[in-house]
């Protein structure tokens, strides 16, 4: 059966929510703007009474002294006060006989020794500012005008659109992953299923079945097909058909079990935004470290456990089975994610980051093995795809609703509710693995020093590993999950923000990812695209270290996504190129194995490099010297890959010709 | 009962619409909620700060706050411009209440002391220059500190007014926010059920035309292939010839039978003997 059909389906019904969840949108805040207007817009006018009535009781009082009003010295060093006191009061100004004699705040008020907003407005254009006057007393020609933007309340809305913006994104992400699960497990897998049934019988394995208990259209298909088999029924070549539908049944778990990955992501990505500010809150002085040292620790131990756990897991669930390594390392997560809610101090803290480290990386190597044992060569490449995609999609979703969330309801709430995704997480692979593990022909052998030797002695593995993929894993870490979420809070950038600029990594690495492997296949340039890539990363750092704010963290962290969107595919691909021999020796997945080992060095090393820098030299010196370490790196990977490239074959020097 | 596959996916996308809808609005009301909640305590924020500037005023003389003398005065005048202000109150930087004016003024606590929750959030935030909030009810307290001539915390003061009737402000916007809530997930319903069964519908035909045809292939007759049929299940041709080859071996081999309890209870629904 044509399955095409499947995906357009998928499309299309996303593309039909995500329009009507954007037009929803688009009403919904019009709606509220219009409800919630007249109950600002009051409160506004009377702030700015009270404000002027202030300022006009101590010009009263200089006048009741005896001073007169147009003679007073300093007014409007008083007015400016009054207004560095209150941001949201655009301007202030003394007004006598129908001139301006004192005046402070935007010159756009103003026009000369008048206020502009005595001016009739364009036609269709509402007055730039709500201007209230103040009588002072025993002078009926003097007033006080305080004038508050007229677009405070449209600017202050548009911060909630910016907010309900990253639900929506997170929305339509949820959207996609549920078509897929519901597409994929009630039509896409069971038809699937169908098909191999048939094409098994069609081949003599006449003892295959369908076997759904579906009651949709696909369900009565499948118990069509099952009776039209029992009519002819065999029994001879059950057992042949017993396990070509072991694995037909697998498949559709994988699809499954995609949903469960996609919701422990989640878990995790929620907390990326603000943990090293939440680190910061509970920092607590260390002798002979400095404060941003101590507070890189626990990313770096999470990275480090993280790395370390992963072979120890994988082979754990070789003996174990993946279902109770996957169980065990949701649990435990779950319980590191509550332990960090509640941490009072910087040591519970870093336990429980350990904890949910090692549950992390049981969870990913479990489903990972699941997938390659559910699947046949055919079909991997597929189904990792499917199973990293909801790794991506939490990635996108993380940061956006994590930072709209802490700011709702605080960091540790987020972590509680976090731990609770992990629960989630847990009670849907409990429903989807199956219970014993799936025959495996061999066994992987796991890493050891000897095979890590055997990769370093090639020059042209250390210039991808050590220094490709290392400084790729951190600059990520250090610029994205460290300096920047600590940087932009201290400017007093709102958790919601920042949430919403490491989105815009991870929405760029969805985009441009295809395309750069695509282009990369093309055009067969390996080290152009990782010299590219590392030099775009060391670009990225350069800007996120300009002054700016907002503005060039978005434009620096775009640089950084597109950077690491052009180095992933081009480095697994040039992996396969530069080691030869070591995976004829080692095999693939232990030559694999080695170079994420080492890649994930980046993300251990990476919060200590950034913390001494930081302590040194601050937040822009610190972003200059990550750019720098990647620079640095990018010139001594080409400084290797050239003197070491390999050489042609001598296919034009003359050929003996036998006697 | 039975479900088909229009309903499922109607009832699985109407989650993801529900969740986005719901979750916009909470967060939309809560926002909103916020901002109308933090522009009226920067209103008051303004008395509270004019009243403690002019205590620093006389504090920073080198004067000490227990031995200010127009103090009640000062809070009446302060009082005065805003209507709103249930209470005042200066205290020291131990909690011992120098003057007070309003209803407002005295929650609990010991008589002559600001209450302990003042004081928990006056110790925590009101001797910086940030204005500490207390809740209680629909009260809200807001403290700030008065610095002396050293830079010390001299004492403070707390203002209190009275949030029922922005609260009620807010929730007023409730029904109308269900209303339209309401008429926009009705919508996305309608909306979605119509372009849901648009979609589904050419499959649906496909997928119950294969199961017709496969149920005459159980009876031993040979499928009605159609072209668009085939191109939609190219695997089903090749399907139909092993299980009629392998029922006319069959009937060759064995008499035909009465079809026993197990077959009868496979035959699918609705398909005659």
């Amino acid at each position: 059966m044509k399955l095409s059909f499947i995906r357009r389906l998928n499309w299309m019904l996303t593309g039909v929510v995500s329009v009507l969840m954007l037009v929803s949108l688009a009403v919904q805040t019009n709606h509220v703007n219009t409800l919630f207007r007249p109950l600002i817009e009051p409160e506004l006018a009377r702030k700015a009474e009270v404000v002027g009535s202030y300022v006009v009781a101590q010009i009263d009082r200089a006048v009741a002294l005896g001073f007169e009003l147009d003679k007073l010295v300093g007014v409007d060093e008083l007015l400016s006060d009054a207004l560095a006191a209150n941001p949201d009061v655009k301007y202030l100004a003394l007004e006598i006989d129908g001139r301006l004699h004192a005046f402070s705040g935007t010159e756009e008020a103003r026009a000369g020794s008048r206020l502009t907003v005595a001016d009739t407005p364009p036609e269709g254009e509402s007055p730039q500012f709500l201007d209230t006057v103040l009588p002072l007393e025993g002078n009926e020609a003097a007033r006080l005008h305080v004038g508050v933007d007229s677009g405070y309340v449209r600017s202050a809305m548009n911060e909630v659109v910016f907010d309900l913006g990253s639900v929506l994104i997170v929305a339509i992400l949820l959207n996609i992953e549920i078509l897929l699960l519901v597409v994929g497990s009630s039509v896409a897998a069971p038809l699937r299923r169908v098909t191999a049934v048939m094409k098994q019988a069609a081949d003599g394995h006449l003892g295959v079945r369908v076997a759904l208990r579906n009651r949709d259209e696909v369900g009565e298909l499948s118990r069509a097909v099952d009776w039209a088999l029992d009519s002819v029924q065999h029994k001879a070549d059950m057992t042949a058909s017993e396990q070509a539908m072991t694995k037909i049944g697998m498949m559709q778990r994988v699809v499954e079990l995609r949903f469960a990955i996609f919701v422990f992501s989640l878990a995790e990505e929620l907390t990326r935004t603000f943990l090293s500010v939440y680190i910061k809150q509970l920092f607590e002085p260390v002798p002979g470290l400095s404060m941003e040292m101590v507070i890189g620790a626990p990313i770096a131990l999470f990275m480090l456990l993280w790395a370390v756990s992963q072979p120890i897991a994988g082979s754990v669930s070789e003996r174990r089975g993946r279902r109770a390594v996957f169980l065990g390392g949701a649990l435990l997560s779950f319980v590191g994610l509550v332990g960090s809610g509640l941490a009072t101090d910087l040591i519970q803290l870093i336990v429980a980051r350990c904890l949910t480290a090692v549950g992390y990386a049981s969870v990913f190597i479990a489903a990972q093995g699941f997938v390659i044992d559910a699947t046949d060569p055919k079909q991997r490449a597929q189904a990792i795809a499917m199973y990293a995609g909801g790794i991506l999609s939490a990635g996108v979703c993380g940061p956006a609703i994590g930072g709209v969330i802490a700011g709702q309801v605080g960091f540790r709430t987020t972590f509680l509710i976090s731990a609770g995704l992990a629960l989630l997480a847990a009670f849907m692979a409990w429903q989807v693995l199956p219970r014993v593990r799936a025959a495996q022909a061999k066994s992987s052998r796991g890493l050891r020093l000897a095979d890590a030797v055997l990769c370093l002695r090639n020059p042209r593995f250390v210039g991808l590993a050590v220094f490709s993929a290392v400084p790729a894993k951190l600059g990520l870490t250090a610029l994205l999950f460290f300096l920047l979420p600590l940087a932009l809070d201290d400017q007093g950038v709102s958790q919601s923000w920042i949430g919403r600029v490491l989105l815009l990594y991870w929405l760029l690495m969805i985009v441009v990812s295809p395309m750069a492997a695509k282009l990369s296949d093309r055009s067969g340039q390996r080290i152009g695209f990782l010299v590219a890539g590392g030099l775009v990363a060391a670009g990225a750092a350069w800007v996120l270290s300009m002054p700016g704010s907002l503005g060039t963290a978005l434009a620096g962290v775009a640089l950084l996504g597109v950077a690491h969107a052009m180095l992933g595919a081009p480095q697994l691909a040039m992996l396969a190129d530069v080691c030869v021999k070591e995976r004829a020796a080692l095999g693939e997945t232990t030559v694999i194995g080695m170079f994420r080992l080492i890649e994930r060095l980046g993300s251990v090393i990476a919060p200590f490099l950034a913390g001494l820098f930081l302590a040194h030299y601050g937040y822009a010196g610190a972003l200059k010297g990550i750019g720098a370490v990647l620079a640095a790196c990018v010139a001594v990977q080409l400084l290797l890959s050239t003197l070491f490239r390999p050489r042609p074959p001598a296919a034009d020097l003359p050929q003996r010709t036998p006697a | 009962m039975r479900l088909t596959l229009t309903t499922k996916i109607i009832l699985l996308l109407q989650v993801a619409l529900c969740f986005a809808l719901l979750s916009t609005a909470a967060l939309s009301y809560l926002k909103m909620e916020r901002m109308v909640e933090d522009t009226v305590a920067s209103r008051f924020t303004v008395a509270l700060r004019g009243l403690a500037g002019e205590v620093e005023g006389a504090v920073s003389l080198g004067v000490s706050i227990t031995a200010l003398r127009n103090l009640d005065a000062l809070i009446q005048r302060a009082m005065v411009r805003d209507d709103r202000i249930t209470g005042l109150v200066l205290f020291t930087d131990t909690g011992e209440v120098l003057a007070a004016a309003g209803r407002g003024a005295g929650h609990g606590g010991p008589v002559g002391a600001i209450p302990a929750g003042w004081k928990a959030a006056f110790a925590r935030d009101g001797k910086s220059d940030r204005v500490a909030a207390v809740a209680d009810g629909d009260s809200q307290a807001l403290l700030l500190g008065i610095r002396n001539a050293f830079g010390g915390v001299a004492g403070g003061v707390a203002l209190t007014y009275s949030l029922g009737e922005v609260q009620a402000g807010i929730r007023g916007t409730i029904p109308d926010l269900l209303l339209s809530g309401g008429i926009n997930l009705l919508t996305g319903l309608l909306i979605t059920m119509v372009a849901v069964w648009l979609l589904l519908r050419p499959i649906q035909r496909r997928l119950r035309e294969m199961t017709v045809s496969i149920n005459m292939l159980g009876m031993g007759e040979p499928p009605k292939l159609t072209p668009e049929l085939a191109a939609f299940a190219p695997g089903l041709k090749d399907f139909a010839d092993r299980i009629l080859e392998q029922q006319q071996h069959g009937a060759e081999e064995d008499p035909p039978q009465p079809a026993g309890p197990a077959a009868e209870a496979a035959r699918p629904a609705g398909v005659a003997p």
